[in-house]
């Protein structure tokens, strides 16, 4: 699989019950420049127009804030990029339990080990606990990883509109449904209930097969990375490889590390407009 | 990291009073202050305590405990610290600041300390004010903690120790230079015979420090203090740091930011504001980043802080410096940071999280006191030797399930001061003293003196919150004598008979009356200092 050059066009739109005098909104929506992606172009625009500030986060994400001071009922966001993703990996052998459990590389990785409110600790759970003994049980946590995706694809159906954007891995782990994030969510509990490290990875997808020049409809998408000696990606929603077609914005712990947008207004209700990602390969 | 203290610390070792020598001598450099409350005499005693609660009542000197607002009760016998124990109090003080100023800069940026593995990385990602949003954000003139009060106590070799670090908003610096104003006012014949050095230059130099903190582009800073509101216990002391500095004292919904500038609204427009001495804790301040529902805050400050526009002081985050957790590293840091010998010790710490540690403090927990590591103060703390076994048995269970919340320490017995007690007689009480700190950046200027805080018990063992402590003012004395001296000192007793009250009481190391009083007292003074904590009256 060859990289690929991708521009992806994100558009956020929000319009509120009532005129929204201000708000105060942090967007992460520029792809990284990191382990062979290279960002080659980014904009963001918004409506009402507003100065942005971006700055690099805790995490090495880069976040865009800014502020809206016009009355407003209608917030529209539209971030451009075009970004450079690297042909999938060759084949790296992972590390060893003994390697994983470490105490200095426990002590490394902790906050990727520990649960937050997204992830608990699936060890802890008796309908789980028993997939983290037979993970546990794997001759090395790579094999441990792949069960784990396995299980979370075996429990867990894909089904929009079921869970929502606050759906905790346990949550969607009982109601058997979820998206991207759900199925995210629900593999690090495992993988960190068997002590491997394992973040959250918020990007784009675009198709499996390459489609120069064809605008195609992407999504928002969510996947993790395990650190066995080094990070592996899976993508339990797919079970696909993680490679050129994956685009990587921001890692955490979990999804409130890492939101495309969160923010705050003084006003009545707001009604989202959805969200749109379209990904052309140039 | 922690040292085990000997088991033969169990046997109770009379406090350190710091007016009678163990050999039952009072000390030559009470005799001139103690000369003249002897000379006033009992009943006197009784009439100035009066004048004082008039006198404090008359200047609206309260503090608000549980719903109602009491005078500070503010003991009439001034405790005094000789210019040498000071000095090595002001630069171990400083010492400390330097290198917890130090660990901020590392944490919330390069964190070379986590890399190089001095602290586990666990202990300071799992802090509960370890704040990731404050990462990456630069301090003008690279001062994060302006204002500090590090609680020292004094063993009972007459060591000062640190019992903990408070970064983040210490309160009680308004009642130093209260109980100054006051005791000057009823008590003016005690200052005879001393050259007491001044406190109430404070206001000024923290409102020079905080100016020193402004984005650098700002010629003429604005410097406002943010407080939660009138219902906050220390508002008293918001309302007296801004009148005395001459600033503006606000809320939140008298700020607003705009493209990452604050401006406060005046009658006559907005005014932008460069500096905030914030007595608001770090989760209220601002929604955007933390707690989404706080209306204390300022939305976007965090943000603006972070484009340098404008400052906060004390900086977010500060408390993942000041957990209990990180205090037994302290020594470690100063050696790490400043390569230098910490001047003053902590107090014996256990560190919970290590299984062999663990063990033994779950072995000995009626003679440990446990605190929950992220609260300030001595909120939730259980005092092993005066606690239930139920209390005891739930102290166990919170150390075993969540061992990264607590921290344990042997009960060290405090100083006792001279103090007035009922019938105007004077008897020794525990004390504790927190120096205050202001750092401009270029010098740390310590207070000299600080708050006493001296446990006021009416004979009976249970010291319910609603009884609070009382405060000392806190001398430091000019006496001519340098640095060489040490900081625990003979105080050079000459055996000269020296008159002191009738009946004093001290505790001695040869003499003691009984050493389970001993016992009670501190189990005392810490419930106090628990209870009163707990209803948000005092400090920190």
């Amino acid at each position: 699989m060859a990289g690929r050059r991708l521009r992806i066009t994100h558009r956020t739109g929000y319009r509120y019950a009532e005129v929204v005098e201000a708000s105060f909104n942090e967007v992460r929506m520029t792809p990284m420049s990191a382990e062979g992606q290279l960002l080659l172009s980014h904009t963001l625009d918004v409506l009402p127009a507003a100065p942005i500030q971006s700055y690099t986060d805790y995490w090495g994400a880069h976040v865009e804030a800014f502020d809206v001071h016009v009355p407003h009922r209608m917030l529209e966001i539209v971030a451009i990029s075009t970004v450079d993703t690297p042909p999938l990996p060759p084949y790296r052998a992972g590390g060893s339990w003994l390697q994983v459990h470490d105490p200095v590389v426990q002590d490394r990785f902790v906050e990727l080990l520990r649960s937050t409110t997204y992830v608990d600790d699936a060890a802890q759970d008796p309908d789980r606990a028993w997939i983290v003994e037979r993970m546990r049980e794997e001759k090395d946590p790579e094999s441990a990883a792949h069960l784990a995706t396995y299980e979370v694809r075996r429990r867990i159906g894909y089904q929009p509109g079921v869970t929502d954007v606050s759906t905790t891995a346990a949550q969607a782990w009982r109601s058997g449904h979820g998206v991207c994030q759900d199925f995210t969510h629900a593999t690090l509990s495992l993988l960190r209930g068997a002590g491997i490290p394992a973040r959250y990875v918020s990007g784009y997808l675009h198709t499996e097969e390459p489609a120069v020049g064809e605008p195609v409809v992407g999504e928002s998408h969510a996947w993790v990375e395990y650190w066995d000696e080094g990070w592996h990606a899976i993508d339990p929603t797919n079970d696909r490889a993680v490679g050129s077609a994956h685009v990587i914005v921001a890692r955490g712990r979990d999804y409130a590390d890492v939101p495309p947008l969160k923010g705050i207004y003084a006003g009545g209700q707001s009604e989202g407009l959805g969200v749109s990602v379209e990904i052309t390969q140039l | 990291m922690t040292t085990a203290p000997a088991d033969a610390a169990n046997a109770p070792v009379a406090p350190f009073d710091e007016m009678i020598t163990p050999d039952g001598t009072p000390r030559a450099t009470h005799a001139a202050v103690m000369d003249t409350l002897t000379s006033i005499g009992a009943s006197g005693l009784e009439v100035r305590a009066r004048q004082r609660d008039a006198y404090l009542d008359r200047h609206g000197i309260t503090f608000t405990l549980g719903e109602r607002e009491r005078p500070l009760p503010m003991d009439l016998v001034p405790r005094l610290l000789m210019s040498g124990e000071w000095q090595r109090i002001e630069a171990g003080v400083i010492q400390r600041l330097r290198a917890l100023e130090a660990f901020l800069a590392d944490v919330y940026g390069p964190g070379r300390v986590l890399a190089d593995g001095l602290i586990p990385r666990s202990l300071v990602t799992s802090s509960t004010h370890f704040h990731r949003e404050a990462w990456g954000i630069s301090t003008p003139n690279d001062v994060r903690i302006h204002v500090s009060g590090i609680d020292l106590i004094r063993d009972e070799a007459g060591e000062f120790r640190v019992l903990e670090d408070n970064l983040r908003n210490p309160s009680g610096v308004s009642y130093v230079l209260e109980n100054r104003r006051t005791l000057a006012h009823v008590l003016p014949e005690v200052f005879a015979a001393h050259r007491v050095r001044p406190v109430n230059e404070y206001p000024e130099r923290l409102l020079d420090a905080l100016k020193a903190a402004a984005p650098p582009e700002v010629s003429r800073p604005t410097v406002v203090v943010l407080t939660p509101g009138v219902h906050n216990s220390a508002h008293y002391e918001h309302t007296f740091l801004a009148r005395h500095m001459g600033v503006e004292l606000v809320e939140g919904r008298d700020l607003y930011c705009r493209d990452n500038t604050v401006y406060m609204r005046t009658t006559s427009g907005p005014e932008p504001v460069h500096v905030i001495y914030r007595r608001i804790d770090d989760d209220f301040l601002d929604p955007v980043h933390l707690r989404p529902d706080s209306v204390l805050g300022i939305p976007g400050v965090i943000n603006a802080a972070r484009a340098g526009r404008v400052t906060v002081a004390n900086a977010i985050g500060n408390g993942v410096a000041d957990d209990k957790a990180i205090y037994p590293y302290v020594p470690k840091l100063i050696r790490y940071y400043l390569g230098e010998e910490p001047i003053l010790p902590n107090v014996d710490t256990f560190d919970l999280t290590d299984p062999d540690q663990r063990k033994h403090v779950l072995a000995h927990l009626d003679r440990m006191v446990v605190k929950p590591s992220d609260a300030s103060g001595g909120y939730g703390l259980v005092m092993g030797p005066s606690a239930t076994d139920e209390e005891l048995a739930q102290a166990a269970r919170d150390v075993i399930s969540s061992p990264r919340n607590y921290i344990a320490q042997p009960v060290v017995t405090f100083s006792t001061c001279p103090t007035v007690v009922e019938d105007g007689r004077i008897a020794p009480r525990h004390v504790d003293l927190r120096p205050f700190a202001v750092n401009d950046g270029r010098n740390v200027y310590v207070l000299p003196g600080g708050l006493s805080r001296v446990a006021l018990p009416e004979g009976s063992l249970v010291v319910n919150s609603s009884q609070g402590g009382g405060s000392k003012d806190t001398w430091v004395i000019d006496d001519g004598v340098g640095d060489e001296r040490p900081a625990v000192e003979d105080w050079s007793d000459d055996g000269a008979t020296v008159p002191w009250p009738p009946g004093y009481n001290a505790t001695r190391r040869d003499n003691s009356p009984s050493a389970h009083d001993d016992r009670i007292l501190q189990q005392e003074r810490q419930q106090q200092q628990a209870g009163d904590r707990a209803a948000g009256g005092t400090p920190c």
